[in-house]
């Protein structure tokens, strides 16, 4: 069973190096910024066209969030430094989390999922949890991500770094369901 | 007790307790007396009879030793134990949780605080969640929500407290079942009489949701409420939905939702009664996953109306084209003659046949336009009234004309963002059109302004007090200066021993040692003799005796170690002696064990020259002998007059 993922939320921080004064950035310059040093002391910035959200700090620092693809993070913080006006070039850039999507399209028995795992892949991951009242998923937290499953047979997989570990975790996560699959995924379903 | 006499093997043993003798009954030995015996005694005191001794229990709670000073009452963790046991007994008692349960969670509390689980962490959460935890492994009917109302905390605190305990212990709870509850929210609407039936018909509801996948990932409880609420209801019970949100502790919504789920399944199309004897084997998809399929099945189903409709639009065109080849056909054709032939040649005589021709062309045409408009036309209001002439309107026909026949146009909703991904060329114009105008950028100015003014005036005055206080930190007279660490100058040396030796004296490792003994050593301007005859068991002399030992290494290697390599038979003075004799008595230990490394260090060079030699007979182990060096020389008070050789074996190994 191949999963197919879609990136639905790309998180990456930025350095540009310069200080920045975010009541001059935020009172003048530019529309749609948000500052109010009381609650928050950073600039929020949403650009559109792709969308996304910026955080600016006055220490030259931002926080990308909202965007759907990497490069389109990296395009954004290009942005940013054009609207902050900085001719600077170097700019360390890194991407520190990535969100996606998938579905298996069959109906998966938490439970079983839930004793499955129990006896069959405690080596890779650091624990799972499935507490019904607390959460309607269950949770199961590896080293380095997070992976959620509902019993409609979504999966979000997210806490990766690059897609080259994304592809890791899903090639990982189908090959469990087509091993273990038949003990917890309701064998009639159909997909679409 | 078993007990069998050792002499006959007889099992009939007496034992007495008053004479505290065990004897044996058909041989007569004694085998024990005056044996001491764990009863409970009494004494005769002035108001009757005491027991003696004291009740201690089993948690060791030290309230005997009181007066005792310098005895620390409590230990530490006895005191957790005890706070932590109280506060388990304080939330199970409120939840009536059973004995055997409190001394199982006790049990994990006593686990938890040996993984240093408690630190850090309110008590009541690790109580909570270590109560629940013996809940859950034996099956009882309480919710981690019970636990959240008698500790007043936040259940996802409990449920994260939970799933950490579980990690740490290393322990698996089973899933909650819903049937658990049934019987206890049961008791709570009460019943009466028919609570059995009642009990019985949810637990079978409940058990059919569990097998149309109604019940993962959802709260047990709503499960419960629901099927509550139906078994209620079929026994003639009226219990309103809002009845059971009270008692089940589920919104009202989750509810009628969980019923609405229900009902679409096909065991909710069945009578009570039905549903009592059959089992249907057939099992439903979860409610979930049927929403995505029937969310997905809508997309497709838009998608193609519109690939139909774009189909539509593009065959218009084509469509017009074949109509007016057949209409040219059609005028041509005698049916066309036969349309136009009211308005025909029988009137006008004169009328040629072009003109007759052109005239029936016309006619044909108006029909076509006539019929073209009302085929086309999507504005249903002026064609009904249009359509008066042809024939019976669909008001005299009784039938009402849907205004709305259909949306002409699906709303084009929110699939699929473009993305669009040229960014190489992002000028300069898109950032301008984000940067405001003069006017509008004065205009913002103002409104954030006033909105934030007296917050930037507050950290303005902020900042100004923190550098005002650095500042004074920065030339307070009264400021402790740490006194400044001496730079040391690098040590060169041309090898380790030398190194050593720069170090020894600079830094002057001990003030127990008379450093210029071991200078002397060093400098090997030290004479080594020894009048005291060879020990028996010291077979290495012998072989040492008469010959050179040729050093292996170069003579700067060892500093403290004599390296004469004399044959004297002389025996050496001892040169520890030397060390050891200025000091008091009771720092000879000490020096005893430095002189013991030294003699380990001479020994070790001893054998490797031995070996080097090659010289004849085996050498002798020299392993054990250092440590019998150690305890020798503490006896020795006073050493330099004493000639024993005994006194150093590393001296006598160490001279020639």
């Amino acid at each position: 069973m191949s999963l197919e993922y879609k990136i639905v939320n790309v998180v990456a921080t930025c350095d540009l190096g310069v200080r920045i004064n975010l009541a001059n950035y935020a009172r003048t310059n530019v529309a749609s910024v948000q500052y109010n040093p009381d609650v928050f002391r950073a600039a929020i910035t949403r650009l559109k066209d792709p969308s996304s959200t910026i955080l600016v700090f006055h220490t030259g620092r931002l926080v990308i969030t909202g965007a759907k693809t990497c490069d389109t993070a990296r395009s954004q913080a290009d942005r940013m430094k054009r609207l902050l006006k900085i001719r600077k070039a170097p700019m360390s850039f890194k991407v520190q989390n990535i969100v996606t999507t998938a579905s298996c399209h069959k109906s998966i028995n938490l439970v079983a999922l839930y004793a499955q795992i129990v006896t069959h892949a405690q080596d890779k991951i650091k624990s799972v949890t499935y507490e019904v009242e607390i959460f309607s998923g269950l949770q199961i937290k590896l080293n380095q991500g997070c992976i959620i499953v509902f019993s409609s047979g979504k999966i979000i997989v997210t806490g990766f770094t690059s897609r080259s570990l994304i592809n890791e975790c899903y090639d990982e996560i189908s090959s469990f369901l087509t091993q273990y699959g038949s003990s917890f995924i309701r064998a009639s379903s159909i997909g679409i | 007790m078993g007990r069998t006499c050792p002499f006959c093997s007889s099992s009939e043993i007496d034992e007495d307790p008053s004479r505290a003798d065990v004897v044996c009954m058909s041989c007569g030995s004694v085998l024990e007396e005056s044996a001491i015996v764990s009863e409970v005694t009494f004494q005769e005191r002035a108001g009757g009879h005491d027991i003696v001794g004291q009740y201690v229990s089993r948690d060791r709670q030290q309230t005997g030793l009181v007066g005792v000073p310098g005895l620390s009452r409590t230990e530490s963790r006895e005191v957790t134990y005890q706070k932590g046991r109280k506060l388990i007994q304080e939330v199970a008692s409120q939840l009536r949780i059973n004995q055997h349960c409190i001394e199982t969670a006790f049990n994990f509390f006593k686990m938890s605080v040996s993984r240093n689980f408690t630190r850090g962490r309110p008590r009541s959460h690790v109580v909570a969640a270590c109560l629940y935890m013996t809940c859950r492994l034996e099956n009882t009917s309480h919710l981690l929500l019970d636990f959240s109302d008698v500790t007043q905390v936040n259940v996802y605190e409990l449920g994260k407290t939970l799933s950490n305990l579980t990690r740490i212990l290393k322990i698996q709870l089973p899933t909650t079942d819903p049937c658990l509850y049934v019987l206890r929210f049961a008791i709570m609407l009460e019943f009466g009489d028919k609570q059995k039936e009642v009990v019985t018909l949810a637990t079978r509801i409940v058990q059919r949701m569990k097998r149309d996948w109604m019940a993962t990932g959802r709260r047990p409880t709503g499960l419960c409420g629901a099927a509550l609420l139906l078994a209620s209801r079929a026994y003639g019970f009226s219990r309103s939905i809002s009845d059971v949100v009270r008692i089940v502790h589920i919104s009202d919504t989750v509810v009628r939702k969980r019923l609405d789920e229900f009902a679409s399944t096909p065991s909710g199309g069945l009578t009570i009664d039905e549903f009592a004897s059959v089992d249907l084997e057939h099992s439903e998809d979860p409610p979930a996953f049927q929403e995505a399929r029937r969310r997905a099945r809508e997309e497709k189903r838009k998608k193609e109306e519109r690939d139909a409709e774009a189909a539509t639009k593009e065959l218009a065109p084509v469509q017009k084209e074949i109509e007016n080849a057949l209409k040219a056909k059609l005028k041509k054709s005698p049916y066309g003659k036969l349309i136009a032939s009211s308005v025909g040649e029988d009137d006008v005589d004169e009328l040629s046949s072009n003109i007759g021709q052109m005239v029936r062309e016309e006619i044909i045409d108006n029909v076509y336009e006539y019929a073209d408009d009302d085929f086309y036309d999507d504005d249903p209001g002026p064609s009904s009234s249009r359509r008066i002439d042809c024939g019976p309107t669909l008001e005299f026909l009784g039938v009402k004309p849907n205004s709305s026949i259909d949306e002409s146009v699906v709303s084009e909703d929110e699939e699929i963002l473009v993305d669009d991904n040229d960014f190489d060329d992002l000028d300069d114009s898109e950032i301008d059109s984000y940067i405001l105008s003069e006017s509008e950028a004065k205009l913002k100015s103002r409104i954030w302004m006033k909105r934030n003014g007296p917050h930037l005036v507050e950290m303005e005055r902020k900042r100004k007090l923190r550098q005002e206080e650095e500042e004074a930190k920065a030339k307070d007279p009264n400021r402790k200066r740490r006194p400044a660490t001496r730079k040391r100058d690098p040590i060169n040396a041309a090898n380790h021993s030398d190194a050593m030796a720069q170090v020894i004296k600079e830094k002057k490792l001990s003030t127990k040692i008379n450093y210029d003994v071991l200078a002397e050593i060093e400098n090997g301007t030290l004479e080594i003799l020894d009048d005291a005859p060879r020990h028996a068991h010291m077979t290495m002399p012998k072989v040492l005796k008469g010959e050179q030992i040729v050093e292996p290494s170069s003579p700067a290697r060892e500093e403290e170690v004599p390296e004469a390599p004399a044959e004297s038979s002389s025996p050496p003075e001892n040169p520890l002696a030397n060390l050891l004799s200025p000091k008091p008595a009771f720092r000879r230990k000490k020096q005893s064990a430095m002189a013991a490394c030294l003699a380990d260090a001479a020994a070790a060079r001893m054998a490797k020259a031995k070996r080097a030699l090659a010289a004849a007979g085996p050498p002798p182990p020299l392993s054990p002998t250092p440590k019998r060096q150690k305890r020798d020389q503490s006896p020795v008070k006073s050493p330099p007059s004493n000639p024993e050789p005994r006194v150093t074996r590393s001296a006598a190994k160490s001279k020639v």
